[in-house]
């Protein structure tokens, strides 16, 4: 799939760099190795890896209801979708060490999903310049991007994606968020190409997937009716997008029909939708939800479910406000908020947005956070098993240490969006106002985030 | 958040904290020192309490009148052990002994294999690579009358002590007489484990596991035909004599695990109350309490324990039940010539209280602390008291974290001045020197005196020296074994090959600076600050994950590592640095808090020679143990030390030797050639 439109862009045949052979053989290679070794039994039940919805063990679960003829939804065990279910039922039987290589896959082809990505953005990022270039400050050439930018971020993406202890661990637990990421990929990849069908198909199979991308029609929909826009200035804007919501409402409808077909019942709906939105099961994770819903009393339980799942999915409207100019990034910002904001989050999750993170690394230099946010992230990785295995298995720590943990995973992932978003502004400010814009007496000016 | 979205007062954080960097690390760390050292002081400590009601100690009468019981099985016992020659443990002689109490009896057999074979077996066996133990466990249960065997509590004793050859025939003794004693009463709530186990440690683990149903693949045991509920508490009982003059209390377990303080209290307040004497690492509580000299003995109570802790081996078999979430402590019964002293009467009446106060419990001990420091038995130091003189130890790496983080950006030649502009230098005039020089090399010359034009530090340049040294360590926490193995091969002893791997690699990877400072890594002053920073910030995580798992062995790394990785540079006093960095090495590291443990518990003092050979085969024996329990019982502080301490002080250790490659000399030949 990602090959294809490389070739028709692309005719005359190019070698695979030496790079991204490195790439593809080292981080092949280490899920490979970390599959077979003793480890990834351990990795499996991680909870860091795998939430109730993405973990193996409840895949092998469902599997097994499957071949006894009893539903797995009936139960409260399994929260996959259907069509997921069915495509490693498929693989199961025809052969078992398919699923391994299956994962390998999944992850070799999210990576290539992401190179894309990063080569489609770059383009857009630099069509966009070419065309806004004229009202720029003359001063802030330097800011300007550049076209080898097309070359070195995107290898830098897959490197980021495919070379990510996260990625390779949560690949060897069979982890279930690499398809998740594989599908998140796939409409990143098909939004940025703009073509309506296939870009609301792939948010239509993202959302059907992780219920959370369901707010990606928002920016994707700007994306499209810009577009258009372009190439024929009459076209309008809002018909564009309730276009493209009704054929994402087609796309999304018609995949759920599909489940529905398979065990002709709607419990599916109830055990992955209705489990994602609700989060019933508390046992700790790395989000934010398990801890204050242990606490809670329960006649407050759906309030904070609202506002909670709210919190998750609400930032779409003022970001589609103030990034109105810009879905991509808006695109992109939204899955680092899914990421932190859901109600089972994984580390698989954030490595994602991690790797589209150097897409935007032309605002890096306005990021004021970014050496906290590191630090931050890698203590919460390093310290979140140990005061887990604290906690648990020695029953010396409780679980505020390790909730500490995941509240810094959670922060640091905020602070590194919202420093995002301000270096985004602030080079937009500074290509309209020059480098180094002064005030009225001649002061250098001060930027500030309030 | 004003810090953090506020440029100005940023600006005015990072100022404060680059002007006054050194001051104020020196005062962080000399704060944190001082307040740590400071809580052995009595008005810095609190008095320990009983946190959990149900205990409800010393409430009841004691009832224990069947010393003779003891004594007469205890003499049997010995009798036994003279005849047969210290030979195998006389398993039905032991049944009989619970059977004609009629309890539940059952024994288990195991064989451990131990991939190391240790030095006498080795003797005995050649070149025998793996060693099997079979041993052979044998229990009794009391079953309580009042509930259905849903939960138990242990009352343990190994049957000898394998490594000074003790035997430990009194304390069966008193578990015989409590259990006749215990089984005539009629108030038990709880099931009663009296377990007597083979070959210390590895006997208890093989109980242990099998107990829970755990596996090992180094373990193979035979199982459980009787079972009772789950166990609330364990007791383990060493005794020296039949007359002891003082109960030791040993509370570190598997890495540096420690039981509920509440149980440890029960245990020093019921001793108190028979007036037995109790000392924590044979340290004598002081009276008065206050003053210089207590705080001395104190403080050196305290240190033992975080040395004892530190070390992540178990001091008595108490030690393995914790890692099951099974509160326990070890009593050991020490005679000591010229003190009164204590028969079975008042022991036993010490562990019936114990007993039936645990019997009171009605959950599992879950209040008071689980992480604390004790300068004496009736003193404790809680996790609350001994954090904040961590932080501010951390704190030292964190400021020189912040402070390099505000110079990396800068072209500022002020931190490391002067020499390393003379390497940018250096690069850039060899490249116009010998012009024909192969044009990669020039074209590098060129883009790093960009970079520091561009004043940015070379993030990519971390990647191999990070892997570099993560690989070193990778190869020291695996080397011990394929050492062995090779060593087999060769007819290398066992021992001196493992050795060899554990320490190998250390002096192997001193030579590292070497290897990565040629021109390839040739880097400008902002990268080098990257590096430190980086280093930095992976000590500060390992430090304060270490001290999250094992406060004893975080404390004892940071109080010694984080002066002297702050103060490394490049360049500059390169031997005195070495000579700083050598010493607090993981293996410097051992070699000193080896001396200090002996400095602490050693009266004698030979002369410097003897001294010294003795604290060379300590520090040997404990490598080996070190080694030999992370396989055998699952210690992790060799692997923690080979794979994170180890490249992390690598790390800085490439840094001290950074310039190496590109001496200055060289260069003003150069300057004068041309």
């Amino acid at each position: 799939m990602s090959a294809e439109p490389r070739a028709e862009q692309r005719p005359q045949f190019r070698p695979v760099p030496k790079a991204l052979k490195y790439i593809f053989g080292l981080g092949l290679g280490a899920r490979a190795v970390l599959m077979s070794s003793h480890l990834a039994g351990w990795l499996q039940d991680r909870l860091e890896l795998a939430s109730p919805v993405t973990s193996w063990t409840r895949m092998t679960e469902g599997l097994s209801l499957l071949d006894h003829g009893i539903s797995p939804y009936e139960g409260d065990m399994f929260h996959e979708t259907p069509l997921v279910l069915m495509l490693f039922y498929c693989l199961s039987k025809i052969w078992g060490g398919l699923i391994p290589i299956f994962f390998l896959l999944v992850d070799l082809v999210t990576g290539c999903l992401v190179h894309e990505v990063g080569t489609n953005v770059c383009r857009h990022l630099l069509e966009k310049q070419g065309r806004h270039v004229k009202s720029y400050s003359t001063d802030s050439l330097s800011l300007l991007l550049t076209g080898k930018q097309l070359n070195s971020v995107p290898r830098l993406m897959l490197g980021a994606y495919l070379l990510n202890p996260l990625t390779i661990a949560s690949c060897a637990a069979y982890s279930t968020t690499g398809l998740h990421n594989l599908v998140i990929a796939g409409a990143l990849l098909a939004a940025v190409q703009g073509n309506r069908l296939l870009a609301t198909l792939a948010t239509a199979v993202a959302s059907y997937q992780c219920v959370y991308p369901e707010i990606f029609i928002i920016p994707v929909a700007m994306y499209i009716a810009q577009r258009e826009q372009q190439v024929n200035p009459k076209e309008d804007y809002v018909t564009s997008v309730l276009h493209t919501l009704l054929s994402y409402a087609l796309w999304l409808s018609s995949l759920l029909f599909l489940s529905f077909l398979c065990f002709l019942s709607w419990d599916f709906f109830s055990a992955t939708v209705g489990f994602v939105m609700l989060a019933p099961d508390l046992t700790p994770n790395m989000g934010l939800f398990w801890y204050f819903f242990t606490e809670m009393f329960e006649h407050f339980r759906i309030f904070f479910l609202c506002v909670f799942q709210l919190n998750a999915v609400f930032y779409v409207i003022p970001l589609a406000v103030k990034l109105r100019d810009h879905p991509m990034f808006h695109l992109h910002l939204l899955v680092g908020l899914t990421a932190v904001f859901k109600s089972y989050p994984t580390f698989g999750d954030a490595a994602l947005f991690l790797s589209l993170l150097p897409v935007w690394g032309h605002c890096f230099k306005y990021m004021r956070n970014l050496f906290l946010v590191v630090c931050m992230w890698l203590y919460s990785i390093v310290l979140a098993p140990v005061l887990w295995h604290l906690w648990i298995y020695y029953g010396s720590a409780n679980a505020n240490f390790f909730y500490a943990v995941t509240l810094a995973y959670a922060t640091a992932q905020i602070f590194l969006l919202t420093d995002l978003l301000y270096a985004f502004l602030r080079r937009e400010f500074h290509l309209r106002h020059g480098p180094a814009p002064k005030e009225g007496q001649g002061m250098p000016i001060l930027m500030n985030l309030k | 958040m004003g810090l953090l979205s506020d440029p100005k007062s940023r600006e005015r954080f990072s100022r404060i904290a680059a002007k006054y960097n050194s001051p104020l690390c020196v005062l962080a760390y000399v704060v944190g020192v001082v307040w740590f050292l400071a809580l052995a002081y009595k008005p810095f400590n609190h008095r320990t309490y009983f946190s959990e009601n149900a205990l409800l100690p010393g409430l009841v009468e004691g009832k224990f009148r069947t010393e003779n019981v003891a004594t007469r099985i205890s003499q049997a016992m010995k009798d036994i052990k003279d005849v047969s020659k210290d030979g195998p443990m006389p398993v039905a002689w032991i049944v009989n002994q619970f059977r004609g109490l009629g309890l539940d009896t059952y024994t288990q057999e195991y064989i451990q294999t131990i991939p190391v074979p240790s030095a006498r077996q080795s003797e005995e066996q050649g070149k025998e690579m793996f060693v099997q133990l079979n041993g052979t466990n044998v229990y009794a249960i009391l079953r309580a009358p009042r509930t259905a065997s849903t939960e138990a509590i242990v009352l343990s004793a190994p049957y000898k002590h394998y490594l000074n050859m003790d035997h430990n025939n009194h304390a069966f003794g008193l578990m015989i007489a409590l259990a006749s004693h215990f089984r005539k009463s009629s108030y038990w709530s709880k099931d009663i484990i009296f377990l007597l186990v083979d070959y210390d440690e590895i006997g208890m683990e093989a109980w242990l596991q099998e107990y829970h149903y755990t596996k090992s693949p180094l373990l193979k045991s035979s199982p459980l035909h009787g079972r009772s509920g789950s166990i609330q508490a364990a007791i383990n009982l060493e005794l020296h004599s039949d007359q002891v003059s003082h109960f030791n209390v040993k509370l570190e377990g598997l890495n540096g695990l420690l039981p509920n303080l509440d149980l440890v209290n029960l245990v020093v307040q019921l001793c108190g109350r028979e007036r037995i004497t109790v000392k924590l690492h044979q340290q004598r509580d002081t009276f008065p309490s206050e003053g210089w000299p207590a705080f001395q003995q104190n403080l050196k109570t305290m240190s033992l324990m975080m040395l004892h802790q530190a070390t992540g081996m178990p001091n008595g078999l108490h030690g393995l039940f914790l890692r099951y979430h099974i509160e326990a402590v070890t009593l050991e019964g020490v005679l000591e010539p010229g003190r009164s002293t204590t028969g079975f009467y008042r022991m036993g009446r010490v562990l019936e209280g114990v007993f039936r106060s645990l019997n009171n419990l009605l959950e599992r001990f879950h209040q008071s602390f689980f992480f604390y420091l004790l300068p004496a038995s009736d003193r404790y130091v809680s996790i609350g008291m001994y954090m904040p003189p961590f932080g501010l130890i951390l704190l030292v790496t964190a400021l020189k974290i912040s402070f390099w983080a505000v110079y990396i950006g800068t072209p500022d030649p002020d931190p490391w001045d002067g020499e390393e502009n003379v390497v940018i230098e250096h690069i850039h005039s060899k490249k116009t020197g010998d012009g024909q020089g192969d044009n990669t090399d020039s074209k590098r010359g060129v883009t790093k005196i960009r970079t520091q034009n561009y004043s940015d530090g070379d993030v990519w340049s971390l990647v191999p020296v990070v892997s570099c040294c993560q690989v070193a360590g990778f190869i020291a926490s695996i080397s011990p074994m394929v050492m062995t193995g090779l060593g087999h091969l060769f007819g290398t002893r066992p021992y001196q090959a493992l050795i060899t791997g554990a320490t190998g690699m250390f002096f192997a990877s001193l030579f590292m600076p070497k290897c990565i400072t040629r021109n390839r890594l040739a880097c400008t002053v902002n990268t080098l600050r990257l590096w430190k920073c980086a280093a930095l910030v992976l000590q500060a995580i390992i430090l304060a994950a270490t001290a999250a798992a094992n406060f004893s062995l975080g404390m004892l790394l940071a109080v010694t590592m984080v002066p002297v990785c702050a103060m490394v540079r490049p360049g500059k006093l390169r031997f005195l640095q070495a000579v700083l960095m050598l010493l607090v090495s993981p293996l410097g590291l051992l070699v000193i808090y080896t001396g200090l443990y002996l400095l602490l518990t050693e009266t004698e003092y030979h002369g410097v020679v003897p001294s010294a050979m003795h604290l060379c085969t300590v520090v040997y024996y404990n490598i080996l143990s070190g080694v030999i329990h992370g396989y055998v019982l699952g210690t992790w502080q060799y692997t923690l030390l080979a794979l994170a301490v180890f490249p992390n002080w690598l790390f800085f250790w490439c840094i001290v030797f950074k310039k190496r490659d590109v001496p200055v000399v060289e260069n003003k030949e150069e300057k004068k050639t041309s």
